[in-house]
């Protein structure tokens, strides 16, 4: 369901703003503001029309006013940043970096100064930060407080991964990567994972984090005598079976996880092309 | 998004000059008051700089306030009272810009009066290129926070 606003709708919002925007003490900006302005609105808006149309709670042929579109978008935004808030606490609660340096710049010193400077109701699109840690995937079309919200909501999946091992083993899984790992910019999670993965695979318990030369060549047997398609079906089955008897079947943690699974086939397929 | 969309927010005309023509009520005693093709020649001249700096202004925005502001000045009487408060008008959006909107009107309004009258005597030029120049410089350096008629004394 897509709503249209014309201009009509949208100018008289964004005339109401500017005063507030300046605090009555500018009675003229620059264009670039306004548009930052507008995109503002626009950002609260199409946050009013997603949620609605996810709940269902329009009807087809309702037709909301811009102005309510853009009260109750800016009501969710602002809802959303507390339960950021929330989500953040939580996280910080028991987080630790595992050594990157990256990450924990990025959640422990980088994030607080998106709660601080975020301005949902002038510059609702700009989440500021650059959020260097990479995630298992990137996250797309969206900016924001969603953004932020979506990335934090992953980190937190993360951290309830790798909970389920040692930091020691994970410290030494991570220096056999590479030696410098604390100074890399690379998913942390990604590494464990597909250490855990393997360990599932060679039927050896996951926790340890590590396999022997000998069940590398288990692990090469089975992705020679499967095609990607069917390595890739294989090992969501394997992860299926992991957040189930682990995880009691979090599904938010296994799609997580199994966004890794494509890139993690196409390099075992290709390393094992190449030998 | 277009920027053509802030250029046709259009307030109304009639109205914005009537205010002008109001305003002479008040600069009449000061000897100096606006002709209706006057008026008129400022509201074109303020849009077109508008657009050219890409500014959009709300409602009557600051002309009635720069009128009165510099009315009274010694250096303005009614020959040249039209073009000084179209060329003022100018000098304001552009140093607007140029402050990167770290000067409230009323800030900007005072330093122009300021030194318009006083170390400018009266000339636009200076005002312009020497004066605020400098000062809009310091603000964007970051030597500059405030300035204007309320500094502390102490």
């Amino acid at each position: 369901m897509k709503i249209e606003y014309s201009m009509e709708e949208l100018i008289p919002l964004l005339l109401e703003n500017i005063p507030k925007y300046t605090s009555n003490e500018s009675t003229s900006i620059p264009y670039d503001k306004a548009r930052q302005l507008m995109q503002s609105i626009l950002y609260c808006i199409n946050g009013f029309l997603k949620s609605s149309h996810e709940n269902h709670k329009i009807a087809p042929n309702e037709k909301i006013s811009a102005r309510t579109a853009y009260q109750t978008g800016l009501k969710l935004a602002q809802d959303k940043i507390l339960q950021a808030e929330d989500l953040y606490k939580d996280i910080i609660s028991s987080f630790c970096a595992y050594e990157n340096i990256c990450y924990y710049d990025t959640v422990i010193k980088g994030m607080p100064e998106f709660f601080l400077r975020y301005d949902v109701r002038f510059d609702a699109a700009n989440h500021l930060l650059t959020l260097d840690y990479p995630l298992l995937y990137e996250i797309r079309n969206i900016n924001g407080i969603d953004l932020i919200y979506e990335y934090l909501k992953n980190i937190r999946l993360e951290q309830l991964f790798l909970k389920k091992f040692s930091k020691k083993q994970i410290i030494k899984t991570l220096s056999n990567y590479h030696n410098e790992h604390s100074e890399l910019i690379h998913n942390v999670c990604r590494i464990i994972f597909r250490n855990a993965l393997a360990c599932i695979i060679v039927e050896k318990p996951f926790h340890e984090l590590a396999v022997q030369a000998s069940d590398l060549e288990k692990i090469n047997r089975i992705v020679s005598r499967l095609s990607r398609e069917e390595l890739e079906l294989y090992l969501i089955e394997k992860l299926t079976k992991f957040i189930n008897s682990e995880f009691e079947g979090n599904k938010e943690l296994f799609h997580y996880l199994a966004s890794d699974i494509r890139d993690c086939t196409f390099e075992l397929k290709t390393f094992h092309s190449e030998e | 998004m277009k920027d053509d969309i802030f250029s046709m927010i259009i307030t109304d005309g009639k109205q914005q000059l009537q205010t002008l023509m109001d305003c002479n009520q008040y600069t009449e005693k000061f000897g100096v008051k606006l002709s209706k093709e006057e008026a008129l020649q400022i509201l074109q001249s303020r849009k077109e700089r508008l657009k050219e700096l890409e500014r959009l202004e709300l409602n009557e925005g600051i002309l009635p306030k720069l009128i009165f502001t510099f009315c009274d000045s010694p250096y303005i009487y009614q020959d040249n009272y039209a073009d000084s408060i179209e060329s003022l008008l100018e000098i304001f959006y552009l140093y607007k810009n140029e402050s990167l909107e770290e000067l409230s009107d009323d800030e900007l309004l005072d330093y122009m009066k300021e030194h318009f009258d006083g170390d400018c005597q009266g000339s636009l030029d200076y005002l312009e290129e020497t004066c605020l120049e400098n000062f809009c410089r310091d603000i964007r350096k970051g030597n500059i926070h405030f300035l204007g008629c309320d500094i502390d004394e102490d």
